[in-house]
């Protein structure tokens, strides 16, 4: 009942069945009347005829083989009638039309004089009926058999001039969370151009704003940076200073340790972002990518006495070695912080049909699958602040991946690991050209 | 015999349609679904069926006043299930999910009800007067043509009216279906009393009035405003004070209503009302 289109094509088919019936039965009223006139006319004429035939007391019935009958009277006498006729006057010896009801019929009646004679013809009012009614329904059957095809047209004509509705709904809808290109101005209905102004001029502001965001996220990180790297210089001096090394200083140093991180992330997101995203693609070994930054952060996974396994062959992609150690960085320290103590860790490279393959298992919590989207927004964390793990966190991690993966055109995924418990994140990536990489 | 027809079956439809306008309209402004409507219909078209083929039978009944006192108990159950309606729609104001889902249930019952013996009442006579032409070779094209005028007349005048309610200003939009909800169940209420004085059980007096010169019943406007309102040209007192009951009625369930959900509302109920569109399914 929402619909446009069945609005208008209920209400424009209701309005003209109204109007056409109703029309079509004052023309039926009309026809009928004007039917009416013609066979009384054809009486008259009957009338007159009949009123020219010679006859005698002699020969008083006569056989005219027709649905019409009459009487001739003279001075009150039947002198001559029609076969079908009765004996009794059919009609009152006045001039004019009537009705009478004899031999289980109504007709209609016509007496004319002519001196020195009264003709009075009689017609069945139902057959005159019949037959006009005849007529004028055929003149009705089509109205009524071209109804359902004129709905069908009216049903045309709507889809068609809703069309550049639907098609600017299509434009709408397909846009990425991140396009905020302005709508196309060609749809050339007059209706549409000032939605499609004003949406386009929400797009500018929307993207000026966004802008606005990143630069003073990045300037802020970057402005941080130096200032955090001075704290840490003295955080450090004054340990080596302090002979009794309280745990507050410790403690100091932790949060000090995750500041840099949060900035560290955020400087990372801003740089991955496609606008400020410069780097020069080659074919790159992932592999052996994946398993340099596996050494570098083994001490991570051993501090935690987690084991951190590799499985896979030479895969090439064509990518670049800083956003590529970023997002794999980034991979293996969520499954290092989010494994418990003794966990497993696998990561794998494989080869499918169209796709190299990197995946990332653990043995932690796992994420419920409601959460599988949520986990690549910007500042989310399973669990909140509050994470279950007690690691430190800003909820940038997986967010940095999700936007280098889709600078590289891959698909991630979130699913469950190979382990009894623990999640999998799943990377398809294009492989580098198949002939130039893959061995023969 | 085609104008026969048209006049019939419009009068039959016409009554259905608008009353099925209102309803839909309404279901419409509370969000609800539709299902009511092709419940109502389709029960009503099966149990009209059956009434047909069995009419001799059921005409037997109360001493050969069967099919009348048949139709005034079903026009009466309308007017009350009207009357209900109008009083839930006004008293219960369920905003929470749970209350909501109940409300929708109860609501789309009483729509169903409605239409049922609606369609039960005006489809057994539709069905009657059609299956005594369908052997009739002559006549059967001219009554199939007069009733498709007929009900494409009726059915279009619901589908304005449906329309019509919609495109209101939302602030009027309660109180004009109101008023057509309390019109029906006069109507209903006066056409049960003709009824039942066909039958004698009602004791026939002289009309109040004669304004048939004015406007005739079965002209066109006639016709549309006896479906709307009741419109009778000649009306005895019976019909006059149980068409003034039946409108009386609904008001006072409308007036009822709404001071019983201010009770509710000041007990700390959570409410909403009609005019704000609270969502049923």
């Amino acid at each position: 009942m929402n619909s446009i289109r069945v609005f208008l094509v209920a209400a424009i088919l209701a309005l003209v069945t109204l109007f056409t019936f109703v029309s079509a039965l004052r023309g039926y009223q009309s026809s009928m009347q004007q039917a009416e006139q013609l066979f009384d006319s054809h009486l008259l004429v009957t009338a007159k005829l009949i009123a020219n035939i010679q006859t005698s007391k002699d020969n008083p019935e006569i056989n005219l083989n027709s649905k019409i009958v009459f009487q001739i009277w003279r001075d009150n006498l039947l002198i001559a009638r029609s076969s079908g006729a009765p004996t009794e006057a059919i009609a009152k010896q006045q001039p004019g039309f009537g009705y009478r009801n004899f031999d289980g019929y109504r007709w209609r009646t016509l007496s004319y004089y002519r001196d020195p004679h009264w003709i009075t013809v009689a017609e069945r009012s139902d057959i005159r009926f019949s037959l006009a009614e005849n007529v004028v329904t055929k003149s009705l059957l089509p109205t009524l058999i071209g109804l359902p095809l004129l709905g069908f047209l009216i049903w045309l004509i709507v889809t068609q001039g809703l069309r550049p509705l639907r098609k600017l709904a299509a434009e709408l809808s397909s846009k990425q969370a991140d396009d905020l290109e302005p709508l196309p101005t060609q749809i050339p209905k007059q209706e549409l151009a000032q939605i499609i102004t004003s949406t386009n001029g929400l797009l500018r502001r929307l993207e000026a704003s966004l802008q606005r965001e990143k630069q003073f996220a990045s300037d802020a990180a970057h402005e941080l940076r130096t200032p955090i790297s001075s704290l840490k210089i003295q955080l450090h001096n004054m340990a080596e200073d302090v002979a009794d090394k309280t745990n507050d200083l410790a403690q100091v140093n932790v949060i000090t340790t995750q500041l840099e991180h949060v900035v560290e992330q955020i400087l990372a997101l801003y740089r991955s972002s496609p606008d400020h995203y410069n780097a020069q693609f080659s074919s790159l070994d992932l592999t052996l990518l994946t398993q340099e930054i596996i050494a570098e952060e083994y001490s991570s996974f051993d501090n935690k006495d987690q084991s951190i396994e590799f499985q896979g062959d030479s895969q090439f992609i064509f990518g670049d070695s800083f956003s590529l150690t970023t997002l794999i960085h980034n991979l293996l320290s969520n499954a290092n912080k989010y494994t418990p103590q003794g966990g497993q860790i696998l990561v794998s490279i494989s080869r499918d049909v169209d796709a190299v393959v990197l995946r990332v298992e653990d043995s932690g919590p796992g994420i419920a699958e409601d959460q599988h989207q949520q986990v690549f927004e910007r500042f989310y964390r399973v669990g909140g602040d509050r994470h279950q793990s007690g690691e430190p966190g800003c909820g940038l991690g997986l967010a940095i991946v999700k936007r280098i993966a889709d600078l590289y055109g891959a698909t991630i995924n979130v699913g469950h690991s190979s382990f009894a418990s623990g999640c999998a994140f799943t990377l398809r990536f294009k492989p580098a050209c198949t002939l130039a990489m893959d061995p023969v | 015999m085609l104008l026969n027809s048209v006049i019939l079956i419009l009068q039959e439809t016409l009554e259905a349609a608008l009353l099925i306008g209102v309803l839909l309209a309404i279901s419409a402004h509370l969000h609800s679904s539709l299902r009511w409507l092709w419940y109502g219909l389709s029960l009503g078209a099966i149990i009209a069926f059956f009434c047909a083929i069995n009419m001799s039978t059921l005409s037997a009944w109360f001493d050969y006043a069967g099919q009348e006192v048949l139709n005034a108990i079903m026009q009466s159950m309308i007017c009350v299930f009207i009357i209900v309606l109008v009083w839930l729609i006004s008293s219960v104001r369920p905003l929470p999910t749970a209350a909501s889902h109940a409300y929708g249930n109860r609501f789309a019952q009483l729509c169903c009800l409605i239409i049922m013996l609606a369609v039960i009442r005006e489809g057994q006579e539709i069905m009657l007067y059609l299956s005594g032409f369908l052997g009739n070779v002559e006549h059967v094209q001219k009554v199939f043509i007069g009733s498709g005028i007929g009900f494409g007349i009726g059915a279009s005048v619901g589908i304005l009216l449906f329309y019509g309610l919609l495109a209101l200003p939302t602030a009027w939009q309660k109180p004009a279906m109101l008023t057509l909800l309390a019109l029906f169940a006069g109507n209903m209420l006066a056409q049960s009393a003709v009824q039942l004085t066909q039958v004698d059980w009602i004791a026939q007096t002289a009309p109040l009035w004669d304004s048939s010169a004015w406007l005739a019943e079965d002209s066109m406007l006639g016709e549309l405003l006896y479906a709307l309102i009741g419109y009778e040209s000649r009306p005895t007192a019976a019909q006059m004070l149980s068409y003034v009951s039946g409108i009386s009625l609904v008001w006072l369930a409308a007036l009822g209503g709404t001071y019983y959900a201010k009770q509710q509302n000041l007990n700390g109920h959570s409410a909403d009302s009609i005019t704000s569109g609270a969502c049923v399914k």
